[in-house]
């Protein structure tokens, strides 16, 4: 005789990832080391960013390391070498975000002691890496000038996530009639939280600004 | 509703991919490619689908040529595996119903679970059980009313009073399991 049996869970359905990334986190604070996980859809610059990045901070003797999450290819840490840090590749086969035991698996063999910051590149994407906590200090969520202004009110749970948002490709803006007030309401909507940066790893525009934030929060995390 | 869902590699997530192949108008079914590729020899499996769940596509973006997994399948994957575990301590044998609480800024789309669920539920203490969604509305603090607000688009998060925007959200992120109703054999259980 089956009986029905209600049972009462109330339990984080990612409770594992959750539980893992902060585990991580834990560790990362007591390393010293400030962790980013940079997100952004496809093709809005987050490589070519973050190799300028590296590069910037490398050269005033910050300690940085990159981990890349990439669908297929090993491409943008091939690009990302070029900046001198330590570049490490995940490839997902597939899966369109990192996960904590991602992270986690590829850490093995690096001292974190020895980094001062530690860059996720996460799997171009708007969507999934948004439930997905990697144990970082800082979220940061690209929009891109080729994208268009309401961006953010597309995907608000992402933009809501972020801990600041950089508009990258700035120097496209006048090209491509970009709306930057626009955009920037578009963002205080979605995420009223979060500081704003304008970025163009190309012409150098906004880049000491976010060289400076980056900066400045090191220095708090040792 | 049947899928038929091959999984090569047990302990990889199956991707869904390269989008709806074919649809008859007919069957009022489509067909959707379920690639395995956690392994070199990447499978391909036709995989029926209703209509109505073409809507976890979305995940694949533009770029059909790289197969996304829709993050509410590895969602629904972690849901059965919490699920089994209490199932097995209550000492039950199968699952009726599992009642999921969904906030509206959790960035779950309630039809790409349904989908996600079915998926991971077959062969497990769960196959053939409902997936209930209760959804978990926004609500936030503002400073300006000094008060809690429940806010009825994600787009805005504004007091609907005053326009003050509300960082502080208290609630709406919610992505949790609240209860199953699951069947226990009394002999066992007695």
């Amino acid at each position: 005789m089956m009986q029905p049996r209600l049972v009462e869970i109330r339990q984080g359905v990612l409770s594992k990832n959750d539980q893992l990334a902060a585990s991580l986190r834990d560790r990362f604070e007591s390393a010293g080391v400030t962790v980013l996980n940079v997100v952004s859809s496809p093709g809005s610059g987050k490589t070519t960013l973050l190799t300028e990045t590296v590069r910037q901070l490398c050269a005033d003797g910050v300690r940085v390391a990159v981990l890349v999450g990439d669908l297929a290819t090993e491409n943008d840490a091939e690009r990302l070498r070029e900046s001198g840090a330590p570049v490490r590749q995940i490839v997902t086969g597939g899966t369109c975000h990192l996960e904590a035991d991602m992270i986690e698996r590829h850490l093995e063999g690096w001292n974190l002691a020895e980094l001062d910051l530690l860059i996720i590149e996460n799997v171009g994407n708007l969507v999934c890496p948004a439930s997905f906590d990697l144990g970082e200090a800082l979220r940061v969520v690209l929009l891109c000038t080729t994208e268009g202004e309401d961006k953010p009110m597309k995907y608000p749970p992402m933009f809501n996530s972020a801990d600041v948002v950089l508009l990258t490709k700035i120097d496209l803006a006048e090209v491509v009639e970009f709306d930057e007030t626009a955009a920037r309401q578009s963002i205080v909507n979605v995420a009223p939280h979060a500081p704003i940066l304008a970025v163009s790893a190309k012409t150098q525009q906004g880049m000491p600004a976010w060289i400076a934030f980056l900066t400045e929060r090191i220095r708090e995390q040792v | 509703m049947h899928y038929l869902f091959y999984s090569a590699y047990s302990n990889v997530s199956p991707i869904l991919g390269s989008a709806w192949e074919q649809y008859s108008s007919h069957q009022k079914i489509l067909y959707l490619n379920i690639v395995d590729n956690g392994h070199k020899n990447t499978r391909y499996k036709q995989v029926p689908m209703a209509k109505s769940l073409i809507f976890p596509l979305y995940c694949t973006h533009s770029s059909l040529k790289k197969a996304n997994i829709m993050h509410e399948l590895s969602i629904a994957y972690e849901l059965v595996a919490i699920a089994e575990a209490h199932v097995r301590d209550a000492g039950g044998s199968a699952v009726e119903r599992v009642t999921v609480r969904i906030g509206e800024l959790s960035g779950v789309v309630e039809e790409a679970l349904q989908f996600g669920y079915d998926i991971a539920t077959a062969g497990t203490l769960l196959e053939g059980s409902s997936l209930i969604v209760e959804r978990v509305p926004i609500i936030a603090f503002c400073p300006t009313c000094a008060q809690q607000q429940t806010l009825d688009t994600m787009q805005y998060l504004a007091c609907p009073v005053c326009h003050t925007p509300t960082p502080d959200i208290l609630q709406g992120r919610e992505l949790e399991i609240s209860s199953m109703a699951i069947q226990v054999d009394e002999e066992v259980s007695s």
